[in-house]
């Protein structure tokens, strides 16, 4: 069987998929896979195409396409291609069990059953344990794949029967490529993508690089021109609050994007080098930052970001928990508290 | 025919099999020699450590055809069924899926038919703790007196999830995590059978992986055979298991030690892209770090056993150069930054975050040396070293609050027991023992200030205008005042009493060091006192910009 064109579409990740292709290959093909990384560094797009290699017919190097089971898989209607996915916040008992049921019936055209559960560490506690019997036993010709960005929160007895393959971020060419052969995107557009993707595809293909881009410049501009400028609108402050709009997860974004940013500027500051930050496309307002900055007070900044972020995602008064950050964040130094028990 | 991975087809079948288990397994076995099974056994332990595995050998021991000595024969018809998971009079249920009352009270009706062809009818529950509250209870009265021929077994992980009334109606055994010594040679047997070349260290990294579960050593070790075939090189080891991380470890270390932020970041860049998990990363540090400690504190070898000979060498040799201060102090960083680790959208910005925060703290001076210090003071000052100390060098003057990662101040009980030789004691004993003998008298001095002391001539200022001068000024007063001032110094000693101009209150003898000092000690008073600390801590970022003494503001 040729196992190679299944997995062309992924990019990256070469040490897995050899990896997965060796197991097709010496036909020791686990019953559990646990594939952890980051999300949207590719371990959906990789499942997807080893459920294509376990059960592609191999007729592609005669027709010189796919097969009629992987096309079947590439468009969602393979009927052995089952995915568990959490309903709400979580992923409930009552899905286990009806995934338990099914899995007990041989597949049903396909060699291999293979059930992808995404996000598997949002399995609340009783749908963890009611899967455990079926993950280290399932009936034959069953395959599953957890997927998970926080392997941490998965109880212990889940990943230990499981195979775990550990997904890296891309190297910045990796996603270059993609950028570029997928998305058609222009070659200066893609290499500064590719890093603020911080090797993982996905942070990159859902954003408007232009509008963020906007935002960044008016946040960081009031935030890092203010320490000296004495004559600048002492409310802009509160003005540029605005500008991470009203919806919560917009705005924890954008508090991540500031925060990102910080981190950046830290990064400069200590290492002083370029090639280690993520927004290369604000390098100049980096470097100016990072210049007049300390490290005490840029971690100090970190954490006033963090803390706002946690505040705006339990629900707090977003408005009021911003302005106090934006207010926090514009102060220049480092920890007025001991200054003031050292000197006076 | 499926592939199965070796968890499950070097699952033990006999006792004689299974790994590290001992205490349990020679119980059962005498207990089926003697024909002393209980009715109902749990197991408990640690994932992967054949909890499972037991219930399933009893099972099949206790419902043997052929059997002649405690071990099943794994041959009969029974054995085959039971292995095969089809026996009719062995059930395993999942306790997890079937965890409600109703499932319970349908096991309660089967009970009570006798087994169909063997010996004993036998449930075993895995993953018995996800019972609910209520099918435990319907269970209690059945599990204390069910029929002769029903036996029950539970398995758990999670111990302390079930309730007492049920642990104390069964034998429970408790499953010890498996050394790594077993493990290796466990898999060391595996590797034989199945005809794979793999180094001795190669199979002791497996097997420490397994961090005490043979399940998840197998798993791991089948995924190396999965990705590198029969021949196993130690690379194919690391690149599977992703221990390349050891590296990186001693390297942050060392760069957070020297306080060099910018190579931590580095480090951690590296990191990143090579694809380490950074919260696992940080699980790794957090336990080097504790092995840091206990190397510091302990010569004991057994205590670093989680750690390879290089790695307990080079914490031992790290453990000579660095204050145990410091490892502590970074220790409780990392573990309080654990919490925020788990809740960080982004792993990797909080852990640089952090360690740029352990990098550049101030260095920490070990309390040995810092008494150290303070004795070669003192002894300066007995042997009647410079008299014009300035505030800052003096032990007494705690100047600023101590911070949350200084030290605590070993600072004050020494020069509290130093004999009266240093005005500064001798004014406070001053004021306490005239505080006993005249407290009237005392209060309307105790705004005063030391403004100097010696020759027989104690000097006390107060601010102009101030309101007592004239009580204080009268001759019973100073008579009193001098009194106990004679005793405290153990001399002749007069009092006199001075006012201040408010500008240059230290205008006293010894110029302005000796007279800014009181008002130096008020201010830092003051900076201690707990509701100003409460106000600090209360209101992030406020600040105290000054401190003013009273009496100044009363004469302006």
């Amino acid at each position: 069987m040729n196992s190679a064109m299944p997995f062309s579409g992924v990019y990256g990740h070469e040490r897995q998929i050899n990896f997965l292709k060796n197991a097709l290959l010496r036909d020791r093909v686990a019953q559990a896979y646990l594939f952890d990384g980051m999300a949207g560094v590719g371990k959906k797009t990789t499942a997807l195409a080893f459920a294509r290699a376990l059960n592609c017919l191999g007729t592609e190097e005669e027709t010189g396409e796919f097969c009629a089971s992987c096309r079947k898989i590439e468009t969602g209607n393979h009927p052995d291609i089952l995915f568990v996915a959490p309903d709400g916040k979580f992923i409930k008992i009552g899905q286990i069990r009806e995934l338990a049921r099914q899995m007990c019936f041989r597949p049903l055209e396909g060699r291999r059953r293979v059930v992808i559960i995404e996000e598997a560490h949002a399995m609340n506690d009783e749908a963890a344990n009611a899967l455990l019997k079926t993950l280290e036993e399932p009936a034959p010709g069953n395959v599953l794949i957890l997927l998970t960005s926080r392997s941490e929160a998965l109880p212990r007895t889940i990943a230990s029967r499981c195979q775990r393959l550990r997904f890296a971020p891309l190297p910045a060419s990796a996603v270059e490529a993609f950028l570029k052969e997928r998305r058609g995107i222009g070659e200066e557009e893609s290499s500064m993508l590719a890093a603020a993707s911080a090797g993982c595809i996905g942070r990159v293909i859902d954003r408007d690089p232009e509008a963020s881009r906007r935002f960044e410049e008016d946040i960081l501009g009031v935030l890092e021109i203010s320490g000296d400028a004495g004559d600048e609108n002492p409310l802009a402050p509160f003005l540029v609050v605005a500008r991470f709009g009203d919806d919560r997860a917009a705005i924890v974004e954008k508090l991540e994007l500031v925060k990102e940013w910080y981190r950046d500027v830290l990064v400069l500051h200590e290492t002083g080098r370029e090639e280690l930050i993520i927004h290369r496309d604000l390098l100049n307002f980096t470097r100016r930052a990072a210049d007049r900055s300390t490290a005490g007070r840029l971690t100090r900044n970190i954490e006033c970001i963090e803390a706002a972020r946690r505040a705006v995602d339990r629900n707090a008064n977003s408005r009021l928990v911003l302005e106090s950050m934006m207010f926090k964040l514009r102060q220049p130094s480092t920890d007025r508290r001991q200054q003031a028990a050292r000197g006076s | 025919m499926e592939y199965v991975v070796l968890a499950r087809s070097c699952r033990p079948q006999k006792f004689g099999e299974v790994v590290g288990q001992d205490h349990v397994v020679t119980t059962l076995r005498n207990a089926i020699r003697m024909n002393r099974a209980a009715h109902a056994y749990l197991f408990s332990g640690p994932r992967g450590t054949g909890k499972t595995t037991v219930a399933r050998i009893m099972a099949k021991a206790l419902n043997c055809s052929e059997r002649d000595t405690e071990e099943p024969c794994d041959q009969c018809g029974s054995c085959r069924e039971i292995r095969d998971g089809v026996s009719i009079d062995v059930r395993e249920i999942d306790g997890a899926s079937n965890r409600g009352i109703d499932e319970i009270r349908e096991l309660k009706e089967n009970i009570r038919f006798a087994p169909v062809s063997s010996r004993y009818k036998i449930y075993i529950i895995d993953e018995v703790h996800m019972l609910t509250k209520e099918a435990f209870n319907a269970l209690l009265k059945t599990l204390e007196e069910p029929p002769p021929h029903v036996i029950f077994m539970f398995a758990t992980t999670e111990i302390h999830r079930v309730p007492p009334t049920i642990l104390s109606r069964c034998q429970h055994f408790d499953f010890k995590r498996i050394s790594i010594r077993q493990i290796t040679e466990n898999l060391a047997a595996i590797a034989e059978k199945l005809n794979i070349s793999i180094s001795p260290r190669g199979l002791a990294l497996i097997a420490q992986a397994g961090a005490g579960s043979l399940r998840d050593a197998q798993s791991l070790f089948d995924q190396v055979i999965s990705y590198a075939g029969e021949t196993i090189e130690d690379g194919d080891i690391e690149a599977v298991l992703g221990i390349t991380d050891r590296g990186y470890v001693s390297d942050l270390l060392q760069a957070v030690l020297d306080g060099r932020a910018g190579a931590c970041l580095e480090i951690v860049n590296d990191m990143y892209y090579a694809g380490e998990d950074i919260r696992r990363f940080y699980q790794t540090f957090t336990r080097v770090l504790m092995g840091l400690l206990t190397a510091c504190v302990s010569k004991n070898d057994e205590l670093l056993e989680e750690f390879t000979e290089d790695e307990r060498r080079e914490l031992r040799r790290r453990a000579e150069t660095v204050p145990v201060e410091a490892v502590e102090r970074l220790l409780g960083m990392l573990l309080a930054g654990d919490e925020d680790m788990r809740k960080a959208s982004d792993s990797r910005l909080q852990f640089e975050y952090l360690l740029v925060k352990m990098a550049t703290l101030e260095p920490i001076i070990p309390v040995d040396e810092m008494i150290n210090r303070l004795e070669a003071l003192e002894t300066r000052l007995r042997s009647g070293g410079s008299r014009g100390r300035t505030p800052s060098a003096g032990p007494a003057t705690p100047g600023k609050i101590p911070g949350p990662e200084e030290p605590p101040p070993p600072v004050e009980e020494p020069v509290e027991q130093e004999d009266v030789t240093g005005e500064d004691q001798l004014w406070k004993l001053f004021r306490k023992r005239l505080k006993q003998e005249n407290p009237i008298l005392f209060s309307k001095m105790s705004e005063g200030i030391l403004l100097a002391a010696g020759e027989g001539i104690i000097k006390i200022g107060f601010p102009r205008g101030f309101v007592f001068l004239d009580n204080l000024r009268e001759p019973a007063a100073l008579e009193l005042m001098s009194r106990v001032a004679s005793e405290c110094a153990g001399s002749e000693v007069r009092v006199r009493i001075e006012e201040m101009n408010g500008r240059n209150k230290g205008n006293g003898v010894n110029g302005n060091a000796d007279g800014k000092r009181p008002l130096e000690e008020i201010k830092s008073e003051a900076l201690r006192h707990p509701m100003v600390q409460k106000v600090l801590d209360t209101f992030e970022g406020a600040e105290v910009r000054d401190v003013r003494i009273k009496e100044e503001r009363s004469r302006s």
